[in-house]
């Protein structure tokens, strides 16, 4: 297992390479503009040199190889350099600065990974707790009411997207009924129970639009993977044995059903990371994926860049992952 | 040789019938049955081996597990050592199911009008604070468990009295049923698929005994040794999964786990089926010496006609949910009553090929009707050599026609009649 | 509900009552402000994004600004330099402020005349890449005459010389906090940049880029009783319904920006009576432009030129005429802009002083009007196909414009009243970042013209139109040879109206000035090269119970902020 795991973040190391080059050159190739969302106003002398102070006149070998310096060799010293307190060097290097903020992305980043956890992770977290649940019973009882509506749910939960969520959950529950407040509050500080109580109302929308989307897609899974299980002959040993139905379904046919579904969870994680781009928009959560949306709306390649590769290094970091998880999940497979 | 008569009766099947419903169309309509077992009676006396031979489809897997209650059965009644395990009573099993129904929806009321009550007094800001909201919580939780456990026993008995079913004569509960268990086991066919992957050897055997015993954690090790060793397995290999073992192993460890609570009933449900043929006889020796170290009653489910001679006391034959006759082993090989016993038996290689008499051989022509639509009249009535008209419109009765030897043929009921 | 509308009623009587005027410094809590495009950083300097300068402008103040009329006011001088009073040179090459005594940034340090020299320095460094760069055009220096002097030499002479260290886009900015970012070190000073020292009244005490801002009163503001607000939440996110949403139906907010919905529903939100829909109109003006160079695509190269000749019929004034009496102004307001937008008959609306009246009667629409003008011209439909021609030239235009819904239904609007008066319409229209972008490449640019007629909205910033006005110039024509820059879109040339541009910047006096402005603004409509149709201004609203907003389009629609407070 060990040797399976090192060759493969070996073999990561080019896969992530091309996959930066690629990403760059798509941005590069894109028709985008940094000062394109500049009113009209400003001449364009002076967007031209804004544009140059942002070195966009370099060539495209430069910046890349430039920012390729920065993302792995600057930023990491930079990030050692506050863990450790050590210096390296003169600490005069230069950062992947961001267009729009002329701040340094790593920065902002960091700044954004709470609320985006937060929000994203809690609405994961939620999905799941929902889905599993509906998922054994739907399978258990295949074609009953329960399952029916299940099914239902998920269909809907799954297709209607989830701009029309947010804002008919904003519609009902922050104008009529007025429980709720339809924009989330990134400074709030949770320090008491009332406090506590505040955070609940701003994030229990956004967590139920994204939960609702997230709990339809595992629970689907969830339902076939138990379905397969269900009729298999271990079950019908497990019942012959005299267990209790809870421990038929649940130590028997639910341990063995999770090995898919802790894979296709695993390999959601990735996403939870990448924010909820539309979900973040309509509550203003202001994670990571309103950071992604905003930086190539005012084309700011840099942050979009670092934003994109982060997701590729988790993407393939969790398709690993997963992997080694379906090895210690299931004793039939080996990496040897 | 055995005798019937004076053994004690282990297992009595008594009107087994095991229907698949069908649901078809948009709205998913009960249209009709798969009628997989149609009305099966027999008794199987303690320490005996009961063969039950059929071609593959003819429902004999589903009464084993039927006769286990692994199933629900639509009808008939089943006494293994002395306890009815299915429905004698059809009265009795439409209210139970009924209230079973009222105490479902009566749960989930429960459940959705305590949570509705919650949530109203959170929103209206009657309820506020920390713990007043997790105790109004907890409270609709209890009483909803509650309500779920009491209201079936009460509508059980309001319902039984007004209609004057006992409520003995409902058939045991999941709870009664379980504790049932221990003296009935279950071999299974395929050795592979029956065991749960994500458990070793020693989960597998061991599980039950946690379950039903209660045994500490070192006496229910030795207890699990002891089993793979009676089994002939390696107690080396008891931390091992499934899949690191060979069929025949697998196939030991299934039947140490059957063992593990000294069951008294043990249904083979083809347990050589899928075993290469080496290692079949051995599986089968091992299963003749427990039965004579253990005193094991077997109800043994095969295809295998001549492994059913070496291993049965008496022989049961199926055909289309139905058995067509049962008789002694020696007398239903030597000479067999039904005319689809016959085909089959014909069928059988002979290891002397003198004696098997190409001419003798009966080939049965067409295939197996449906058991979702089984035909009128005798259900061998479509494929059998010796028809008659009779046969097309009245189903033949199971009787027995001498000593111990049971049919189900019209061919008998007119030799009956005539002597 | 309608317990919650008296209280809110009794809440908006009692508003009116003059007790609520006398407030201390913070005494009135947090302001919410939701703006649903959020700023990426403070210093206006380094984004030109009106949403960065208005953030900043709490913070950070120019010399002097602009009121809700358009008229300067002063801010951390006592008084406007003028060449009355002798700010103003009398050849028009320099201004001299005067900073008000005893001024002070919010840290208590004193502002001094040095903080607007290196605030000149720090946008003119020409490594910096300042975005608000052109607001120091013709500046030849910026000297600190003594402390609180401060002299702006111009280049040549500058008759509107209210433009670098005036307005909420060239604020001042402090020498000390800034002095080692300069030119490329700009993006380095991140910390100065999220939270520039200013002489506003609130200080920022956190800023999270693209999210949220938080402010706090400035203790150290010159004025002792303001800001009535103790903190600011300064939101971002989201998108303009969902901003109204905030202040109009839930209350959340006080105070949302750019409101650029569907009118009718705004209208709705507005029906609540928690918020009010408020507006300012700046120059903004939606307009046609009437191409007089003849696009043909036989032409090749020389298609949209000068050198490709006159369109065949746009350059006859009869036709614009016509078109531009066809047009109901008051059906497109209502249809597509609401409250955000008047009909216009001039390309110059504002400054009042600037505002002809001359054109006034395109406001109401004349169908047989204009019919008849075409009549009259000789645009006759001869072969009965519902079509006017002259000559065997059919009266056929292509419409372009920038894809965007109002735009759309407009053009389907006017494509049907041309029709009816007999001239034929095709509709095209493009993504707006290749319409605007500017590509040289792109054949669909709004440079580049390649229509008969099109659509799109221009203004200009502050109340000066005099470099506006330079627009329409003959030698202001894009054209291959300039890589199509230009702002002459519709290739408008006509010696006399250049002879008026170059008088007025020879002009000093406000007046003659104005005068000037409005006979240029009436050559341009009068040529009728060019439509107007709707001067456009800027949405926001407002909590009821917020006090003091005065929406203005001409400085930072915050420019007031220190007055406003909050109704009991």
């Amino acid at each position: 297992m060990l040797t399976f795991t090192l060759r493969r973040l070996l073999l990561a190391i080019p896969t992530l390479l091309f996959i930066s080059l690629i990403i760059f050159l798509i941005l590069d190739l894109a028709p985008s503009d940094p000062t394109a969302s500049l009113p009209l106003t400003i001449p364009p002398e002076v967007r031209a040199e804004i544009r140059a102070s942002l070195g966009l006149d370099e060539p495209m070998v430069v910046r890349f190889a430039l920012w390729l310096q920065q993302f792995f060799i600057n930023e990491p010293l930079n990030l050692l350099e506050q863990w450790t307190g050590l210096s390296f060097g003169d600490g005069d290097r230069t950062r992947v600065i961001s267009w729009q903020t002329r701040s340094p992305v790593v920065d902002i980043i960091a700044q954004r990974m709470p609320q985006t956890l937060w929000v994203v992770g809690t609405s994961y977290v939620v999905g799941i707790l929902i889905a599993v649940p509906i998922g054994v019973i739907s399978a258990y009882r295949q074609y009953s009411w329960f399952d029916q509506i299940g099914t239902f749910v998920s269909m809907l939960g799954f297709s209607v997207p989830t701009f029309f969520t947010g804002v008919l959950f904003i519609v009902i529950f922050s104008v009529q009924l007025g429980w709720f407040p339809s924009v989330y509050d990134t400074t709030h500080v949770v320090t008491d129970w009332a406090s506590f109580v505040v955070q609940l109302k701003q994030i229990i929308m956004p967590v139920m639009v994204l939960g609702l989307y997230n709990a339809s897609q595992i629970s689907r899974f969830m339902r076939a993977s138990m379905l397969d299980n269900l009729n298999q002959d271990y079950v019908r040993t497990a019942r012959a044995k005299g267990m209790t139905e809870r421990v038929v379904v649940l130590i028997h046919v639910l341990r063995n059903s999770m090995i898919p579904v802790v894979t296709v969870i695993a390999l959601g994680v990735p996403q939870v990371f990448g924010g909820a781009i539309i979900t973040e928009q309509v509550f203003k959560v202001n994670g990571l994926g309103q950071l992604l949306i905003v930086a190539i709306q005012s084309g700011d390649i840099p942050t979009v860049q670092t934003l994109t590769f982060i997701f590729a290094v988790l993407i393939v970091l969790f398709n690993l992952i997963a992997d080694v998880l379906y090895g210690v999940l299931d004793p039939r497979i080996r990496y040897d | 040789m055995f005798d019937a008569s004076q053994q004690r009766k282990l297992v009595s099947v008594r009107g087994l019938k095991m229907y698949f419903p069908i649901y078809t169309g948009l709205l998913r309509r009960h249209t009709g049955d798969v009628k997989a077992v149609d009305g099966v009676s027999f008794d199987i006396y303690e320490g005996e081996t009961l063969g039950l031979v059929g071609e593959s489809g003819c429902g004999k897997s589903t009464c084993g597990r039927a006769v286990l209650r692994l199933y629900e059965p639509t009808e008939g009644s089943i006494i293994i050592d002395g306890k009815e395990l299915a429905w004698d009573n059809i009265e009795a099993r439409r209210i139970s199911d009924q209230a079973d129904r009222i105490g479902r929806w009566a749960t989930w009321a429960a459940f959705l009008l305590g949570a509705a009550l919650v949530i109203w007094l959170g929103a209206t800001e009657m309820l506020t604070g920390a713990w007043p909201i997790v105790i109004a919580v907890l409270a609709v939780l209890v009483a909803t468990y509650l309500v779920s456990r009491l209201s079936r026993s009460v509508i059980y008995r309001l319902r039984g009295a007004s209609e004057g079913v006992s409520v003995d004569e409902f058939a045991p509960d999941d709870r009664a049923l379980r504790r049932i268990r221990p003296t009935m086991q279950m071999v299974f066919q395929d050795p592979q698929a029956s065991l749960n992957p994500r458990m070793t050897v020693a989960d597998i055997i061991g599980e039950p005994l946690s379950e039903h015993s209660n045994k500490t954690g070192k006496e229910r090790l030795n207890r699990i040794y002891e089993l793979m060793d009676e089994v002939g397995l390696n107690r080396d290999f008891a931390n091992r999964y499934p899949h690191e073992f060979s069929g025949g192993q697998r196939q030991r460890i299934g039947i140490a786990r059957a063992l593990a609570l000294n069951p008294k009933f043990i249904v083979c449900d083809e347990p050589i089926a899928a075993l290469d043929v080496s290692i079949q006889a051995q599986v089968v020796n091992l299963l003749e010496d427990l039965q004579t170290e253990l005193g094991l009653t077997y109800l043994f489910i095969s295809h295998d006609l001549s492994m059913v001679r070496h291993i049965a006391d008496r022989v049961a034959v199926m055909y289309l949910g139905k058995i067509v006759e049962l008789a002694p082993r020696d007398g239903l090989y030597e000479d067999p009553h039904h005319p689809y016993t016959k085909a089959l038996l014909s069928a059988v290689p002979e290891p002397d090929p003198v004696s098997h008499d190409e001419a003798n051989r009966v080939i049965l022509q067409g295939d197996v009707p449906s058991p979702s639509n089984p035909p009128k009249g005798c259900n061998f009535c479509t494929r059998c050599p010796s028809v008659m008209d009779i046969c097309h419109q009245i189903d033949p009765e199971f009787r027995e026609v001498s000593a111990g030897r049971f049919v189900a043929c019209h061919l008998f009921n007119d030799t009956q009649t005539a002597g | 509900m309608k317990l919650r509308h008296l209280m809110l009623g009794a809440a908006a009587a009692f508003a009116l009552s003059p007790a609520a005027a006398l407030a201390e410094r913070g005494s009135d809590g947090q302001l919410n402000i939701i703006y649903w495009q959020a700023p990426s950083t403070l210093n206006p300097y380094l984004s030109g994004g009106t949403k960065e300068v208005e953030a900043a402008s709490l913070v950070l103040e120019p010399l002097a600004g602009f009121d809700n009329n358009g008229e300067l006011v002063p801010r951390l001088v006592d008084e406007i330099p003028t060449v009355e009073n002798g700010g103003v040179s009398e050849d028009l090459t320099s201004i001299t402020w005067v900073l008000s005594e005893g001024i002070t940034w919010s840290d208590g340090s004193p502002v001094t005349a040095n903080d607007a020299v290196f605030t000149w320095q720090y946008c003119t460094d020409p490594e910096g890449g300042c975005a608000q760069a052109s607001y120091f055009d013709g500046v030849e220096s910026v000297e600190a005459v003594d402390d609180r002097t401060i002299r702006i030499n111009f280049t040549a002479p500058k008759p509107f010389p209210y433009t670098a260290l005036v307005g909420a886009e060239s604020p001042l900015i402090q020498a000390a906090q800034f002095a080692d970012c300069l030119g490329a070190a700009a993006p380095e000073c991140t910390e100065a940049n999220f939270g520039p020292i200013g002489t506003g009244p609130f200080v920022v005490t956190e800023f999270r880029p693209n999210d949220v801002i938080t402010y706090a009163a400035n203790e150290n503001y010159r004025v002792p009783d303001q800001p009535a607000f103790a903190t600011v939440v300064f939101k971002g996110g989201g998108d303009a319904a969902s901003a109204a949403r905030a202040v109009l139906e839930t209350g959340e907010f006080d105070y949302a920006w750019n409101l650029q919905i569907d009118p009718t529903i705004l209208a709705e939100m507005e029906a609540n009576g928690i918020g009010e829909v408020v507006t300012a109109f700046g120059t903004s003006v939606e307009r046609l432009h009437l191409n007089q160079t003849n696009p043909d695509p036989a032409l090749g190269d020389m298609r949209s030129t000068l050198e490709g000749g006159e369109h065949p019929f746009l350059t006859d004034p009869a036709v614009g005429q016509a078109m531009s009496m066809a047009i109901d102004r008051a059906l497109l307001v209502e249809i597509g802009y609401g409250a955000g937008g008047q009909a216009t008959c001039n390309v110059l609306p504002a400054p009042e002083l600037y505002a002809s009246t001359a054109n006034d009667d395109c406001l109401t629409q004349d169908l047989e009007g204009a019919a008849q003008v075409l009549e009259d011209a000789g645009w006759v439909d001869e072969d009965g196909d519902g079509v006017r021609e002259r000559d065997g030239i059919r009266l056929s235009v292509l419409y372009q414009t920038s894809t965007n819904a109002v735009r759309q239904d407009t053009q389907a609007l006017v494509k049907q009243w041309w029709e009816e008066i007999g001239i034929e319409v095709e509709l095209r229209n493009i993504d707006a970042s290749v319409f605007f972008g500017g590509d040289p490449s792109s054949p669909d640019t709004f440079q580049k013209f390649y229509a008969d007629i099109e659509m799109y909205t221009n203004n200009f910033a502050g109340v000066d139109p005099e470099a506006y006005m330079a627009n329409w110039r003959c030698n202001e024509i894009p054209g291959p040879d300039t890589q199509w820059q230009g702002s002459n879109i519709q290739r408008f040339c006509d010696p006399a109206y250049d002879a008026l541009v170059d008088e007025m910047a020879q002009t000093a006096a406000l007046e003659e000035r104005g005068r000037l402005a409005q006979e240029m603004n009436d050559m341009l409509v009068q040529s009728y090269s060019i439509i107007p149709l709707i001067h456009r201004g800027g949405v926001s609203a407002h909590a009821v119970t917020l006090e003091g907003v005065r929406m203005s389009d001409w400085d930072s629609e915050l420019w007031n902020i220190a007055e406003w407070s909050r109704a009991e």
